[in-house]
């Protein structure tokens, strides 16, 4: 009964007492009373039970019950909701907030999109059809790849072709690589050239003069290969370095003076390498010609090359090395792609109008109405395969997979434009139609039943730079529909990442209220704990405390919160484990603000008569605080929690629009912002940020309203 | 008095030793990484003398952020108290002349902003409170209360959008126009063009500032307007424009003075989201971008610089608050 009491005491705190029998004027109690009347034909049945226990109360004292008594002795927290309710702003305020909520919460659940589909749409666009040009630089082809080939050589093929065979009209043009290896460029014809390397088939190989063995003064050593005649082998074992000893028609020479090499000058050139099945006839042949240009035995003629003493006897041999041409092959079946090998070959047949059998198929050269056509023989017959020509059409992706129609629909076009020297043309090509394949979403040609492409009479814009032509038409192209405008479909329009805007508001939404009401309940969870304890011990714990809640006070949070929120960027911490983070860190750094308020409540509140009544009473310590003190804290607590709501929303949503907060794919109101963040952007796409800053807003005011409210509810003092 | 103060300063610096403990223990703990990763791409700066190996170095020296927390510090606190404040990484020149360069902007777009919200703000205040529950009271309060929840970035892209791009009336973003040059352009021309950037970010800056003057303007009014000397002024038969101007506003200066005693060092501070979204080149533009590439020195500074202004302004209202009321008793 005592504890009741002491409660009842505290629910009315004095000052409301005191206010609602001193001050209230005549005017406000007659207002007052005609509002309570309305209101208490519905509410005696509820508060009955509250009265009951009002009227125990009022039966002990000594003052009546009479009507005028009883309107003022109403349950408080009724006087409270009263008060609260005739403040229209707070009114407002509070719609404002049942409002966005329903449509967060309620909202992102009804309406149709998720806060990360993305929408795509067909977009009636000029895309760049195709790529063609005749094209005037060599590549080059080789017949068997080589790993080893002299990649400078290969580079300036092209570089030797334009400016010295065409302008020269030369025929061939010998060449050397780094190896010194010779090789002769050799024309074909117009656009067609073919590298070949000059080998040389040694048959034999000749020495004039060498190097046969080597001495020291000590005692001779030769080398094993070397067996002198006795004669000789005296003469060397009596000379010394210099000397020149003849013997056998031969001259040796001693090069050196204690060590030193043999150095042999022979009267008839010495074989040092032959081939098998070289006859000596020929050897002798060679040995009578060798300083001649050419050798001939057995009816050939064998060229003869002198390397210092040294002289090849052979037989020149060109090898096919590469293909180097500005002609392409279009091949009737679009798409097929060739090896470098199999051009140069049939590059090659196209070049000596010849025949060759390229990976066991036949393939001839034709020439029909000024075009030239690499054939392919099936069985006996001799069909076209592809055109060689210097034309390239390629899809603007470079990918070689147009039809031969359309190719040659194209060369009429760009011939035409070259001739009337046209820059910009409409032209109708029949092309095949694209139908988007209904599994991956790429555009692949139509097939009718049969498998055949089905073609259709489209209008291209042909644009002419230089020697480029770039065919563009009108396609419908499946893309992500970003910066969509408002539509039927999506009210707010779609975002950067073609995401509906509204669905992301509401999901951001709801996630900026809760990180609101999670940071709000950590201050305040914080801030009562320990500025409860400094209220209430006082003395040094409170010194200490309030010593703990300056040096917080003093930490700039959105300087750290920026510091932190870089680091987290950085280390590429996940979405959800920042937004815990954030929401700790921000309480951390808030409950000082209500570490003091807590605090000076409870100071003021501890010197009360009630106070001292439950202290008189030996009610325990916890028993005050909780029972006592946080119920009397709680208004004030209230009103800076709803204000502090909107303090918090602000921050979250500042840090994720510097792209410092919660990122990309999940949503906050804040980050919906930063999707629009240049100033370009900005001023497009209105209809993305402007609705999010207005809901920013709204729900901040709309909590500053309520928490106005709610202190002018609590405290009447100003109400006057 | 001066032993008032003189306690009240020591205890400041007693508080900054353990802010600064913070702000140190804050720093220590970033991943190292992190800092490293920064020092790296930083080291590869345009302009930067110093090699990552010499900034890695000079960071371990300067801030012992190889040593434990408490060990560190003291490396770090030495260092700071000696003037040592070594060079910004990110504009690689020394912190203190690069706070040099920007603070002045900083303070004048402070200054005007200050100077125009209290213009503004305590007229209308006291407007609201004497005449409470009249149309003009509920105006301000829910305009103070809209300023109160305006969110800076929102504000200044709009403003950005209305004044700058549809009315084209003030420039959007940076100090001064690039086709001018100080010395070449007549000094008149050039201080116009500056004032034409300035414009947009102080409206900002007195927008979400403006709502909270006129708030504690008006409550404190109203406060003094219930208390029993205006009564009695009332009573006497005292004109009401005197009650007003002699008594009750007089009276409501008091805590008004303090507060903006309060929040004079903060005109040093700079206003961070403002300078950034303007481009005005003020400490908080030059320490956003500072935080943003991890440019340790000048972010150590600056949290510091932020935390001694924030007691300086504490320290101040104090003093203010003893200086303005004579019934305030110092002990």
């Amino acid at each position: 009964m005592d504890d009741k009491e002491k409660d009842q005491e505290i629910v009315n705190t004095p000052e409301e007492v005191k206010e609602e029998t001193t001050l209230s004027t005549e005017t406000e109690v007659a207002e007052e009373t005609t509002v309570e009347e309305k209101v208490e034909a519905n509410e005696t049945e509820e508060n009955s039970k509250d009265s009951g226990i009002m009227e125990e109360n009022l039966k002990e004292g000594e003052t009546a019950l009479d009507d005028a008594r009883r309107v003022k002795v109403v349950s408080p927290g009724m006087l409270v909701a009263k008060r609260f309710f005739r403040n229209k702003l707070a009114l407002v305020g509070m719609f404002i907030l049942i409002f966005l909520f329903a449509f967060c919460f309620l909202g992102s659940w009804i309406y149709k999109y998720d806060e990360d589909d993305i929408f795509q749409t067909y977009k009636e666009m000029y895309f760049n059809y195709a790529n063609v040009d005749y094209r005037e630089t060599y590549d080059y082809y080789m017949f068997e790849n080589d790993p080893e080939a002299d990649i400078t050589l290969l580079a300036y093929i092209n570089e030797n072709i334009l400016t010295k065979m065409i302008p020269d009209d030369l025929d061939t043009l010998p060449l050397q690589d780094k190896n010194g290896k010779e090789y002769s460029l050799n024309k074909l014809k117009d656009g067609i050239y073919k590298l070949v390397r000059n080998d040389k088939d040694v048959s034999i190989t000749l020495a004039k003069k060498r190097k046969v063995g080597s001495f020291t003064v000590a005692g001779k050593i030769y080398e094993d290969w070397f067996s002198p005649s006795t004669s000789l082998k005296n003469k060397l074992d009596n000379a010394s370095g210099g000397d020149i000893i003849n013997d056998g028609g031969n001259s040796y020479q001693l090069v050196g003076t204690k060590r030193g090499d043999i150095i042999c000058t022979y009267g008839t050139p010495a074989v040092v390498s032959k081939k098998d099945g070289v006859e000596d006839a020929f050897i002798t042949e060679a040995q009578a010609h060798y300083e001649d240009a050419t050798v001939t035995y057995d009816a050939v003629t064998y060229n003869v090359f002198k390397d210092g003493d040294t002289y090849l006897i052979y037989v020149p041999v060109d090898v096919d090395y590469l293909i180097s041409s500005k002609m392409v092959i279009d091949c009737y079946e679009a798409g097929t792609q060739f090896t470098d090998s199999f051009i140069a070959r049939a590059l090659n047949v196209v070049g000596t109008d010849g025949t060759a059998d390229i990976y066991g198929t036949v393939y001839k050269t034709s020439t029909e109405d000024g075009e030239v056509y690499l054939d392919r023989m099936v069985g006996a017959e001799q069909q076209h395969y592809g055109i060689i020509s210097n034309l390239v059409a390629r899809r603007y992706n470079g990918e070689d997979t147009l039809t031969v129609e359309y190719k040659k629909q194209a060369k009429e076009v760009i011939d035409y434009m070259i001739a009337e020297n046209i820059y910009s043309y409409m032209a109708n090509i029949k092309s095949e139609k694209m139908v988007e394949d209904p599994d991956t979403g790429e555009l692949v040609p139509a097939e009718d039943e049969h498998g055949d492409p089905i073609y259709d009479e489209e209008e291209f814009e042909v644009t002419r730079t230089q020697r480029n032509f770039v065919f563009r038409n009108i396609q419908a192209k499946y893309v992500a529909d970003i910066y969509a405008p408002p539509s039927k479909d999506h009210i707010l329009g779609l975002d950067y990442n073609a995401m509906d805007v509204l669905a992301r508001i509401m999901y951001g939404g709801r996630i900026s209220l809760v990180i609101g009401f999670i940071v709000v309940f950590i201050e305040i969870v914080l801030g009562m704990i320990l500025g409860g304890i400094a209220g209430y011990f006082g003395g040094i714990v409170d010194n200490i405390i309030m010593r703990i809640v300056d040096i917080f006070y003093c930490l700039p949070s959105l300087p750290i919160m920026i510091i932190l929120g870089a680091a987290f960027d950085a280390i590429g911490m996940p979405n959800l484990e920042r937004i815990i983070w954030m929401m700790v860190l921000l309480g951390i750094l808030g409950w000082p603000g209500i570490a003091r308020l807590v605090r000076g409540q409870i100071l003021s509140l501890r010197e009360q008569d009630f106070m001292i009544a439950a202290e008189a009473s030996g009610l325990s310590n916890r028993r005050r605080i909780f029972k006592h003190l946080i119920p009397n804290v709680m208004p004030q607590l209230i009103v800076q929690a709803t204000m502090g709501l909107g303090g918090v929303i602000i921050t979250e949503s500042t840090l994720s629009f510097l792209g410092l907060g919660v990122k990309y794919p999940m949503a906050t109101w804040g980050a919906i912002i930063n999707s629009v963040s240049t100033i370009n952007d900005m001023i497009k796409y209105t209809y993305i940020w402007i609705p999010v800053g207005a809901l920013i807003c709204l729900a901040v005011i709309a909590f500053n309203f309520v928490g106005d409210g709610l202190r002018d509810a609590f405290d009447p003092k100003m109400k006057r | 008095m001066a032993k008032f103060i003189l306690k009240r300063v020591l205890l400041s610096i007693i508080i900054l030793l353990f802010v600064m403990l913070c702000i140190y223990a804050i720093m220590h703990s970033l991943p190292t990484s992190y800092v490293e990763a920064k020092a790296l791409n930083l080291s590869q700066k345009q302009g930067q003398t110093k090699t990552y190996q010499e900034l890695v170095s000079e960071m371990n020296a300067r801030y012992g952020l190889d040593k434990g927390i408490i060990g560190g510090y003291f490396v770090y606190l030495g260092n700071f108290i000696t003037g040592n404040f070594g060079d910004s990484w990110y504009y690689t020149i020394p912190v203190t002349q690069e706070f040099n360069k920007t603070i002045w902007n900083s303070f004048i777009l402070g200054v005007i902003s200050f100077i125009v919200e209290m213009l503004i703000a305590i007229p209308l205040g006291v407007l609201a409170a004497r005449k409470q529950y009249s149309f003009s009271d509920y105006a301000v309060t829910v305009i103070s209360l809209i300023g109160i929840s305006l969110p800076t970035f929102f504000t200044a892209s709009l403003l950005k959008l209305i004044f700058g791009t549809k009315l084209g009336w003030f420039e959007i973003a940076g100090m001064h126009n690039a086709r001018l040059t100080p010395g070449v352009t007549d000094s008149f021309t050039y201080f116009l063009d500056g004032a034409a950037h300035f414009v947009l970010p102080a409206l900002t800056l007195i927008i979400v500032s403006i709502g909270g003057m006129m708030r504690y303007t008006r409550t404190n009014m109203l406060e003094v307007l219930n208390s029993d000397y205006i009564r009695t002024a009332r009573a006497k038969g005292v004109p009401e424009r005197r009650v007003i101007n002699h008594h009750a506003f007089r009276n409501t200066l008091i805590p008004l003075v303090t507060v903006m005693g309060g929040a004079l060092p903060g005109l040093f501070a700079g206003a961070l989201i403002t300078e950034t979204l303007f481009s005005i080149q003020g400490i908080g533009y030059a320490s956003y971008h500072a935080m943003v590439s991890g440019d340790i020195p000048f972010t150590m500074f600056y949290l510091t610089f932020m935390a001694i202004l924030t007691l300086l302004g504490n320290l101040m209202a104090d003093i203010s608050y003893a200086l303005v009321d004579p019934r305030v008793r110092v002990e």
